[in-house]
């Protein structure tokens, strides 16, 4: 593989770990099947490409991609928020449906829909089933900086970014705010009698989701500078989810470790081969072998709700221990 | 006026695929809750089946005794794959919860897909047309109806949905298979203690919906090309549509099949553009569970605190 | 005399006034009323499908009534939502216990606090100090119930590992913790032999005591009904067939006819 390759790859990668870690904000912590995940990455990539296409200034260097990821999050936030109200009074497999429904009609509409080309693509519409592109000549559109490039997204760019949303989620999951989302995956009824405003928090964690997901989009597009519906399909949906159900649903760490090793896997497989048989070529068909005895053999992922796999904590003998005590209680 | 006319009789007769296919679904989900991705592979795997058999019956074969044959065999696949799912993928996590049994299902509807792919590589099969009184060729004809043509085998699909519909209500309602179906959709756990075979009845309910999806796999092949994805799209249409007649209910699923084929037309009648087609089932589904969530013939099941 | 009453509606902790509530054609609870001071054990007898558990129901917010109100702390509380009403300070345990399993027993009790929070998103997910200081205080405070009810030990295990009866104190300290003036306990004897019923008694005495709520009590266990209630109302095909003291009670003839008559007999739950 050369370095261009590993380069890009690493950063695919690191794309899904983003993904991931945002499908286990709504799937594995707050308990809520969500099969449309594809669809916000969709709106963030889309979102993204857009504000670029219309909205360069190459004066401003890397800035360009605070206002187009800024511009991706609040699209996919938005559109989260539209989904997101019907959707909180669904239960279960109701809710995967609609949320699958939602990724299906993401996907469509792009396919069909076309934007106006702008000064980038004088003259003609881009959109539809070939998708958006960046220019491939800048020069032309921006004589002073004919060297500017939107692609900025190098692989360090995409796996700091993984490392802090990491932290970030977290943080949040060892907080009240992750105990009430929990709360609410474990038992809707003794959350509300716990004072839990479950709507709300649904809505935070459809929210929270969603905009991660959309900076993966800004991401992808800063990567590819040219995306096409295609990609943001069921499969696409359902690989992430697999992703976190092989880490452990309900584990940040265990969603990038599932990124990772699903990640890796097809360029492994492509060079072994077994009886004559080429493995890469079975891929989709191992995927879902993979799925149905990983369901029945090992459901807890590899590392189950935890973000330190717990035999790694007990050898580094991390035990909690109780607060000191300063008075006594009554 | 004439235009509507078309479009409404393709709907029907759409619909009453879809119609096919969601009682599969809503007779499953009915008694383990179980949303059986795979059930659009298992019509995949009937028009294949169905295919198969038409290349190895003799050449000369009347179309008036083929065509019976071809959807026989279709449903006796459907039977098969449907049982063989049940058997090896679905029976063994059964207790594990929803989540388990959901990604189950959609890693079994890839499976199938992904070999349908392997079997057949190349191009999609279509019943070859060239011979006058040929399958093929005889499901071609089509009639004008409403300024379009309509497919003249497909005014079959109605009557043997209604047909297969009645047939199946006759089952659930007044047999006594059909009671044990009704008591352990309603509780499980009190029909075993009752002496009810559960196993046995989901087996067998697995086996009708798979009859369904097979039979409808087979009518659709006659009409238009077989691939290994063709399951897909028909297989999600139909979930829907179970939805939103109210899932678990039969006439529920008969209703909502004919209201996605419907509808589907209806947006091509006002010209917007094809593409979207598919999107207006999903519409629809967005509608029906923000209004009335419990599906139109459904009825409200409340959590116990 | 009008306005008497108005006053002492005032005086009382918790007032309901004609409460119905229908589910289909069977009226569950029928021309419900009560009246409950501050500090009062009150329990609710009656046979199993008497309206008990939808009586907590209404008052919690997880069903509405079909008419009649709900006065708590003078506040009108018919048809809140469940979250507001455990916000106002009603706190209730399940028949069943609703612990959440997949969490450490130490978290189940941070749940409490939950409302309690004064840090936001930011703070949380930055870590800024505001955050530690809080989580600290909380930390002590669940560590201070965990004591109270003898479960300290098991603080950072799943609450899945716990042993029956701990998890019944593990949900009623979770329900205390929350810092409630009325707490609703249902069935807190089930599953308890008499010994562990003897303890219960004088743990939710206890509690009474030192944290000043009051308790309003669903329970089939007529000894601890009798060492424990001060009142009892007994319910029978959702409607009050009596209401008095424990003593009255047992010895009403209506009471006896619908129901069991010792005092000794426990359900088997």
């Amino acid at each position: 593989m050369s370095w261009f390759e590993f380069n890009s790859v690493l950063g695919n990668i690191g794309i899904f770990a983003i993904l991931a870690l945002s499908l286990n904000v709504i799937c594995g912590m707050t308990g809520l099947l969500q099969l449309g995940q594809a669809g916000f990455f969709a709106i963030g990539a889309y979102a993204a490409g857009l504000t670029s296409i219309y909205f360069t200034f190459p004066e401003l260097g890397v800035l360009n991609f605070a206002i187009s990821a800024s511009a991706a999050m609040m699209a996919a936030g938005i559109f989260s928020i539209i989904l997101g109200i019907p959707c909180l009074r669904l239960k279960g497999d109701y809710l995967a449906i609609v949320t699958l429904g939602f990724g299906e009609i993401t996907r469509l509409v792009l396919i069909n829909l076309m934007f106006p080309g702008g000064k980038m693509h004088p003259g003609e519409k881009i959109g539809g089933a070939t998708g958006i592109k960046f220019t491939e000549f800048p020069g032309d559109l921006w004589p002073n900086s004919p060297n500017y490039t939107a692609e900025f997204a190098s692989w360090w760019f995409i796996w700091i970014a993984v490392i802090i949303i990491c932290v970030f989620l977290i943080n949040i999951k060892k907080s009240s705010f992750g105990r009430a989302m929990m709360c609410i995956r474990e038992d809707e009824i003794a959350a509300q009698a716990m004072g839990i405003n479950i709507s709300k928090y649904k809505m935070i964690a459809f929210l929270l989701s969603a905009v991660v997901a959309g900076l993966a989009g800004a991401l992808f597009f800063h990567k590819e500078l040219s995306i096409a519906p295609g990609k943001f399909n069921l499969i696409c949906s359902i690989e992430i989810l697999l992703m976190i159900v092989l880490g452990g649903l309900g584990s940040f760490s265990g969603a990038v470790t599932g990124a990772v090793v699903l990640g890796i896997t097809p360029y492994i497989l492509r060079h072994v081969e077994i009886c004559g048989y080429r493995l890469g070529e079975y891929q989709q068909l191992m995927y879902a072998v993979l799925l149905i005895i990983l369901i029945r053999l090992a459901p807890n992922g590899i590392f189950g709700m935890n973000e330190v796999p717990v035999w790694i904590g007990k050898l580094l003998k991390m035990k909690n221990k109780p607060p000191a005590k300063q008075n006594e209680t009554a | 006026m004439d235009n509507f006319l078309f479009f409404l009789t393709s709907g029907l007769c759409i619909g009453a695929v879809y119609a096919l296919i969601a009682l599969g679904y809503t007779l499953v989900y009915g008694i383990i809750k179980l949303i059986n991705f795979a059930h659009g592979e298992f019509y995949m795997i009937g028009a294949y089946a169905g295919f198969g058999i038409y290349l190895v019956l003799p050449s000369g074969t009347p179309a008036i005794l083929s065509i019976p044959l071809i959807i026989l065999s279709s449903g006796i696949a459907g039977i098969i794959i449907a049982v063989l799912t049940e058997q090896i993928a679905y029976k063994p996590i059964r207790k594990s919860g929803r989540l388990a049994a959901l990604l189950t299902a959609i890693g079994v509807s890839f499976l199938l897909q992904n070999l349908a792919s392997f079997i057949n590589k190349a191009n999609p099969l279509q019943y070859p047309s060239d011979k006058s009184g040929s399958i093929g060729e005889i499901c071609q004809r089509s009639i004008v109806i409403g300024g379009g043509g309509i497919k003249i085998i497909q005014f079959v699909y109605i009557p043997l949905t209604i047909v297969l519909t009645l047939i199946l209500w006759h089952i659930v309602m007044k047999t006594n298979f059909g009671r044990a179906m009704r008591a352990v959709s309603q509780d499980p756990d009190a029909a075993a203690l009752m002496g009810i075979d559960i196993n046995s009845v989901i087996r067998k309910t697995f086996l009708l919906g798979g009859l369904m999806a097979g039979i409808a796999g087979a009518l659709i092949g006659f009409q238009s090309v077989i691939e290994p994805m063709m399951g897909f799209m028909p297989g999600l249409k139909a979930f829907i549509a179970a939805v939103v007649g109210g899932i678990g209910s039969i006439p529920g699923a008969v209703l909502g099949g004919f209201i996605i084929g419907i509808v589907e037309n209806m947006v091509l009648f006002c010209n917007i553009p094809s593409g979207y087609k598919d999107v207006a089932a999903f519409v629809v589904l967005i509608l029906v569970l923000l209004i009335r969530p419990q599906g139109i013939l459904g009825s409200n099941v409340r959590e116990k605190v | 005399m009008k306005q008497l009453e108005t006053i002492q509606k005032e005086f009382k902790q918790f007032f309901a006034e004609g409460v119905s509530k229908s589910f289909g054609g069977l009226k569950a609870v029928d021309n419900f009323s009560m009246e409950l001071n501050t500090g009062e054990i009150v329990g609710l007898i009656g046979p199993n499908g008497a309206g008990k558990t939808t009586v907590f129901n209404l008052i919690t917010g997880m069903e509405t009534p079909d008419s009649g109100k709900f006065y708590f702390q003078r506040d009108f509380i018919t048809g809140k939502p469940p979250h507001m009403i455990s916000e106002l300070g009603i706190a209730r345990t399940f028949q069943n216990i609703r612990l959440l399993d997949y969490l450490t027993v130490i978290d189940n009790i941070k749940i409490a606090y939950h409302k309690h929070i004064s840090y936001n998103f930011a703070h949380a997910s930055l870590r800024l100090p505001k955050f530690f200081s809080v989580e600290k205080e909380i930390t002590e405070k669940s560590f201070g119930f965990l004591e109270l009810f003898g479960i300290e030990d098991s603080a950072y295990e799943l609450a899945s590992s716990l042993p029956y009866g701990k998890r019944r104190k593990l949900e009623m300290a979770r329900a205390l913790a929350t810092e409630a003036s009325l707490l609703l306990l249902d069935e807190p004897a089930a599953g308890l032999n008499p010994r562990e019923t003897t303890e219960l008694t004088e743990l939710i005495r206890k509690i009474r005591d030192d944290f000043h709520v009051s308790i309003f009590l669903i329970e089939h266990d007529m000894s601890l009904v009798m060492n424990l209630c001060e009142r009892v109302i007994v319910l029978n095909f959702g409607e009050i067939i009596a209401h008095g003291t424990p003593h009255e009670v047992q010895n009403n003839p209506d009471v006896i006819e619908a129901y069991l008559g010792t005092g000794k007999k426990k359900n088997v739950s």
